[in-house]
């Protein structure tokens, strides 16, 4: 196992009167070398959640092993900084945290704060960015040069940089236009098919979570209503039905299909899958 | 028999947007438009689609004139847009950005919708009508008080639109007004623009890179590299999976899936989920 | 939730709140220039009465108030060493040698320091009492006059009234990036001098872009919705005088002449 929550507890603001208790008592197990999505309404608690994934937020009741570390309430909690090294989060418009002057020494920033010396670091930060595709032409440039896209994945080189064994990106593709969307899902999949990286996304785009992730974490109010394999809570109308959940359009089809008569297997993913498993249907 | 010009004059006398040979540099090096033109009918839904860095931004802000074109006219509503009569022809449109924070000026929702009025000099008491009239046609009405930061994408895009609806314009552009927001705020917005366009009859410009945004257009402009790479229905413009693909766009849920049959020798006709579905049972059931 | 804060601005409804804030500004002034004029001992008594008043009709607590002015104890106990020490007039009260405390010196620091606490006081009921939004209103109907010396006195307001819809914006993205850059291996509390400004710079810089970027935006968005810096617009939010604010007006008029009065006769 990955990470482990065990009745984790959260509160904000928990001595005003009007705090609020994002986290209620949850208990959730990611493996490791999977793609993991964590799906839910806003206010549902997933991103308190992904804080107490690096120790941004430490909860006020129960613990999380994450890797080899366990994180306790309290104040007692030690090597956090190894901790963010080994889990690199990556925010929403990550492209916004760049501020060093050229493009090689922002992603060499988490390195060097965590401790490589200076050579090391560039060293990291020129492997990272060109497995997120960005030519060494642009590394003296200026990072504000870049395009949003550009931008964005400098701002992920910077996280791989250092090498982390877990990859947490929240809504990795806000914002993208279809290319860029495709290059940045294409980097995700092979961080988690050709290097092992555990990889958990945060999403509200059923349809990505649908092609991309192995297992999704589904929560509502401050709880896990769903922890397991991707394709069985798409298939499960109930769970969709009682959460809101907008319906991958691939699956919207497939029901369909189903009522019209046909035979469509549960673990078909994609487009061609699909047309392949019908066709076949109509040639007999 | 009538001349080309007379035609051609007949034609620019009925659009309500005629666009010819517009061009934008960067800079020497960078052109952002390179030479479009195209005609828009009073009441048509335009989808402008483009990768980023395909010109579609730079052509939003020529047409509400907060850029000039360096060469090219932009005609608007049979006036020729430059800098002596901008503030009138503003006056027929309305402009809604991308970033739902970057546009939203006024403290409360309330402020914000009034901050247009205020520049038309409104008078305060004919404010408030205004203001909950279309705060009430967006679904708003319980926000009006709110601060921006109390509020969703969606529900600050929303505002916006509420704000440009109040000055009552003829020509509605949304600039990539759904690109920031998630799917749930994207559907309420694009929905919202739709029955827009049903109910007023206003012309609406929609640039975006949201494929299926596209199809709900009456008629498609593909951009590539600050030329037109394609025009016309939506259906007709995917139709050319590799072309489209080629740019930099994605083709729609629906073409990607006839496609997909097509490689299995299967030929679909209908451009809607309920009828294809009806297509191939007809298939299985006639063999 | 009433936490102290010199400026804060607290939602009740009070008949101080409800008053227009021009004429809390005005009264303001007038109330602070009063403070300064009197020496005696039952001017200030009757100001401070006043002062209660008004925190009474404000709905703020007492202990509120007085919270605002703990940072000026400090100041004070400083004022007191040095006037203690250089002014050598009036009775001798205390010896203890080579120290000598005169009167003067005590009741010089007293009177500094019930000035300061009616001035705090009266402020921190019109900063309590007045979104600044309102506040803003005010100064820029005030200062319009200036127009006339082409200051440009509604484009100044406009400018402040956007950057305070924009605070809490910006506190906000600030917790964003300081959460982005802790998990790039920032740390904000401890480390050496070099490694705290590299910390300040990777939110500040950051910041500085959003906020730019944001104004080329909003210019944008302004001009297209027809906004024209020096062009005549009208108000959404009219203020509008009312009874109650000119009765606000003549006492403070009035308590400023009396303190005027005071000072020539006694």
């Amino acid at each position: 196992m990955a990470i482990g929550f065990r009745k984790i507890s959260y509160i904000y603001d928990a001595d005003m009167p009007y705090f609020h208790d994002a986290l209620k008592s949850i208990d959730l197990d990611i493996r490791e070398h999977r793609i993991t999505a964590i799906i839910g309404e806003t206010g549902s608690g997933k991103s308190t959640l992904v804080q107490h994934l690096n120790a941004l937020l430490i909860p006020q009741l129960g613990h999380i092993e994450i890797l080899d570390h366990v994180i306790r309430p309290g104040k007692k909690n030690r090597k956090l900084k190894q901790l963010r090294k080994d889990v690199g989060l990556v925010f929403q418009f990550p492209e916004y945290q760049l501020f060093e002057e050229s493009v090689l020494e922002d992603a060499a920033f988490g390195p060097r704060s965590f401790g490589y010396s200076k050579e090391e670091a560039l060293d990291r930060a020129r492997k990272a960015l060109a497995s997120v595709g960005i030519p060494e032409s642009f590394f003296d440039r200026n990072p504000m040069e870049l395009s949003g896209g550009q931008k964005r994945r400098v701002a992920i080189a910077g996280i791989l940089a250092s090498d982390p064994r877990i990859l947490v990106l929240d809504e990795p593709t806000a914002g993208l236009d279809p290319d860029g969307t495709r290059l940045l899902l294409d980097i995700v999949l092979s961080l988690n098919r050709e290097h092992g990286r555990t990889v958990i996304i945060v999403s509200h785009d059923n349809d990505m979570v649908y092609s991309y992730s192995d297992d999704t974490v589904l929560m509502s109010n401050g709880r896990v209503v769903y922890s397991g394999d991707t394709l069985s809570l798409f298939n499960n109308s109930r769970l969709i039905e009682e959460n809101h959940l907008l319906v991958p359009r691939i699956v919207e089809l497939k029901n369909r299909l189903r009522e019209a008569g046909f035979e469509v297997s549960p673990s078909t993913r994609t487009v061609d899958e699909l047309a392949e498993e019908i066709a076949g249907e109509i040639g007999r | 028999m009538l001349s080309f010009p007379f035609y051609f004059s007949i034609i620019h006398l009925m659009s309500v947007i005629s666009v010819r040979d517009l061009k934008f540099r960067y800079d020497e090096k960078i052109s952002l438009l390179d030479g479009i033109s195209f005609d828009i009918e009073e009441g048509d839904y335009v989808a402008i689609v483009g990768r980023n860095g395909s010109g579609k931004s730079t052509l939003a802000k020529l047409l509400i004139g907060l850029e000039t074109p360096d060469e090219g006219t932009i005609t608007i509503d049979g006036k020729l847009l430059d800098d002596s009569n901008i503030d009138q022809i503003r006056r027929k449109m309305g402009i809604v950005f991308q970033n739902p924070d970057n546009q939203f000026i006024g403290a409360t929702v309330r402020d914000d919708i009034a901050f247009g009025l205020e520049n038309r000099c409104i008078e305060s008491g004919e404010m408030n009508h205004l203001i909950e009239k279309y705060a009430d046609r967006v679904g708003l009405v319980k926000l009006l008080d709110k601060e921006p930061e109390a509020l969703s994408g969606g529900q600050k895009q929303r505002v916006a639109i509420s704000g440009v609806l109040a000055m009552q314009p003829e020509i509605i552009i949304l600039d990539e007004a759904t690109s920031m927001l998630d799917p749930m705020g994207r559907r309420t917005i694009r929905e919202l623009v739709e029955a827009l366009h049903r109910e007023r009859g206003l012309t609406i410009i929609s640039i975006t890179h949201d494929i299926e945004e596209a199809m709900d257009a009456d008629e498609c402009i593909v951009l590539n590299e600050g030329r037109i790479y394609a025009q016309g229905r939506p259906e007709e413009v995917f139709s050319d999976a590799a072309g489209i693909r080629s740019i930099g766009l994605d083709i729609p849920f629906l073409a990607r899936v006839r496609e997909a049959f097509r490689k299995h020798g299967i030929e679909l006709e209908s451009s809607d989920e309920e009828k294809m579905v009806g297509e191939l049972w007809q298939l299985a059931s006639g063999r | 939730m009433m936490r102290a804060g010199f400026g804060k601005y607290i939602a009740l409804d009070s008949p101080f709140h409800r008053l227009d804030p021009r004429a809390k500004l005005l009264a303001l002034v007038i109330l602070v220039v009063s403070v300064f004029i009197p020496l005696n001992w039952s001017s200030y008594f009757l100001l401070a009465i006043v002062v209660f008043i008004v925190i009474r009709l404000s709905y703020l607590k007492l202990s509120f108030v007085l919270r605002t002015m703990k940072p000026l104890l400090f100041l004070l106990v400083f004022l007191f060493i040095i006037n203690a020490l250089t002014l050598k007039r009036g009775e001798l009260l205390f010896e203890w040698r080579p120290l000598a405390l005169y009167e003067d010196a005590v009741v010089f620091t007293v009177r500094i320091g019930i000035r300061l606490f009616l001035m705090i006081a009266f402020t921190t009921c019109l900063t309590a009492t007045t979104k600044p939004l309102d506040l803003t209103l005010a100064i820029e109907y005030i200062l319009s006059p200036l127009g006339i010396i082409k200051f440009p006195v509604h484009e100044v307001a406009m400018m402040i009234s956007i950057a305070l819809r924009f605070i809490p914006t910006l506190s906000s993205e600030a917790g964003r990036i300081m959460n982005a850059q802790k998990s790039r291996g920032v740390d904000f509390e401890e480390g050496r001098l070099f490694e705290k400004a590299s910390a300040i710079l990777s939110v500040a810089v950051p910041l500085f872009t959003i906020a730019f970027e944001r104004a080329y935006q909003l210019a944008d968005a302004m001009e297209a919705r027809g906004y024209v810096p020096g062009a005549e617009r009208t108000r959404y939010r009219a203020l509008r005088y009312r009874r109650a604010d000119g009765v606000l007006l003549s006492l403070s008029l009035t308590i400023l002449v009396l303190m005027i009065i005071s000072r020539i006769c006694l």
